[in-house]
């Protein structure tokens, strides 16, 4: 199909666009013919054969030419329906609204920038500690509360050293040096002599150990 | 885009206050009247229209001069109103199911069957019957039939095929006159 084959009836002069493509040799039904003389009667492109034959199916069908007939009826009644007016004073509005939507946007606008550089503090902070991290270390306060195992293990983490940690309870000077000397992990803080006495002098067995085991504030009342 | 569009367009990009109130001046009944008709009942068409203006501003600098300026603000509008009838109502105006199924299918007699009606009384139901209709053949509709537009600026404001007017075009009379002759059919 060319373009010479189809109507431009009703445009002004000016050649619409194609739109769908219909073939002049298309079997003709009653609502191929409504869509064709609907489109004719817009205007539109529609191929010269296939309006020649819909009308003919029209002529042959005056039920098509009632629905063509509703469809224009409609049309008319849908130009005609009243048209409604801005208010005076319309514009004004617009412009006051556009005022506040503009404040608003500003304070949106403050806020998410507000927002990012917050997640972003939080980023730098996390790939900070991540990756410098922190030894850990205990509060005096908390340092103060110490148990008798604390002597078993130089650091919070660190593996047993149960010679180490005897040595440091026994009161047996010979063994507790040489225990001491056997472990680097000997704890300056603690009180050695808290133990002075707390023996028999005989074998001291873990029992025993337990037994004569230091205190804390909260056990014995202080 | 003409001339005068082109530098109201430069002047409301420039800030200038005066501008945009002279947009809105030019445009103000035709964004009213086809949001009124989109929406329908399902919004306030003054609320709608605001909206539409306060969109266009904030997106005039986008705006690429492709196109006339009226078919962008009515892109807007079109947009709004059915943006503005989804938050209200959340569903859609009316089931295609709950449609009267034959549309064009002819009934005897060359006269049609809504021949009979009082023009007034025609005009009243198919004030109603556009609202009963879904999208997007209301807003075809109501662009091509009260608004006037042409197919192509139809197409144009749509985003939509000139074929794809034409098809909806013709369905959306179809099921405004099953629309109406099923309320005629109603006791």
């Amino acid at each position: 199909m060319t373009a010479s084959d189809r109507t431009d009836a009703g445009t002004g002069g000016r050649r619409p666009e194609a739109g769908v493509s219909l073939r002049p040799d298309e079997p003709m039904t009653d609502e191929l013919c409504v869509f064709a003389l609907s489109l004719v009667a817009d205007g539109r492109p529609v191929p010269a054969e296939l309006v020649r034959r819909a009308e003919a199916w029209a002529d042959a069908h005056p039920a098509c030419r009632g629905v063509l007939a509703d469809f224009a009826a409609m049309g008319e009644a849908l130009r005609d329906l009243p048209v409604p007016r801005a208010r005076p004073g319309f514009a004004e509005r617009v412009l006051a609204a556009r005022e506040s939507s503009a404040s608003g946007a500003r304070v949106l606008v403050l806020a998410r920038r507000m927002a990012v550089a917050a997640a972003l503090l939080l980023a730098f902070t996390v790939v900070l500690e991540t990756t410098h991290p922190r030894e850990a270390v205990a509060d005096p306060d908390v340092t103060v509360e110490r148990h008798a195992v604390d002597a078993f293990r130089a650091r919070p983490f660190a593996g047993d050293d149960l010679d180490a940690g005897l040595a440091e309870l026994l009161p047996d000077p010979a063994r507790r040096s040489s225990g001491a000397a056997g472990s680097a992990d000997a704890r300056p803080g603690d009180d050695p002599s808290r133990l002075d006495g707390a023996s028999d002098g005989g074998d001291t067995t873990s029992d025993d150990v337990v037994d004569e085991l230091p205190k804390t504030p909260g056990e014995d009342g202080r | 885009m003409n001339e005068a569009d082109a530098s109201l367009v430069a002047r409301i990009r420039s800030g200038e206050e005066d501008a945009f109130r002279e947009l809105v001046q030019r445009y103000e009944d035709r964004i009213l009247a086809v949001v009124s008709r989109i929406a329908g009942r399902a919004a306030d068409p003054e609320d709608l229209a605001q909206e539409t203006f306060i969109k266009a501003f904030g997106a005039i600098h986008r705006f690429e001069g492709n196109s006339a300026l009226y078919t962008w603000l009515y892109r807007i509008a079109v947009n709004t109103a059915r943006d503005g009838v989804a938050a209200r109502l959340r569903r859609p105006a009316v089931s295609l199911d709950a449609l009267p199924p034959s549309s064009v299918d002819p009934v005897d007699g060359s006269d049609g069957p809504l021949d009979h009606l009082h023009r007034d009384e025609l005009r009243a139901r198919v004030r109603q019957g556009i609202e009963r209709l879904p999208e997007p053949f209301r807003t075809t509709l109501v662009l091509r039939e009260v608004e006037g537009h042409t197919y192509e600026e139809v197409a144009s404001i749509l985003g939509v095929s000139i074929g794809t007017v034409e098809s909806r075009l013709f369905r959306a009379r179809g099921k405004l006159r099953a629309i109406l002759l099923d309320g005629d059919r109603s006791p």
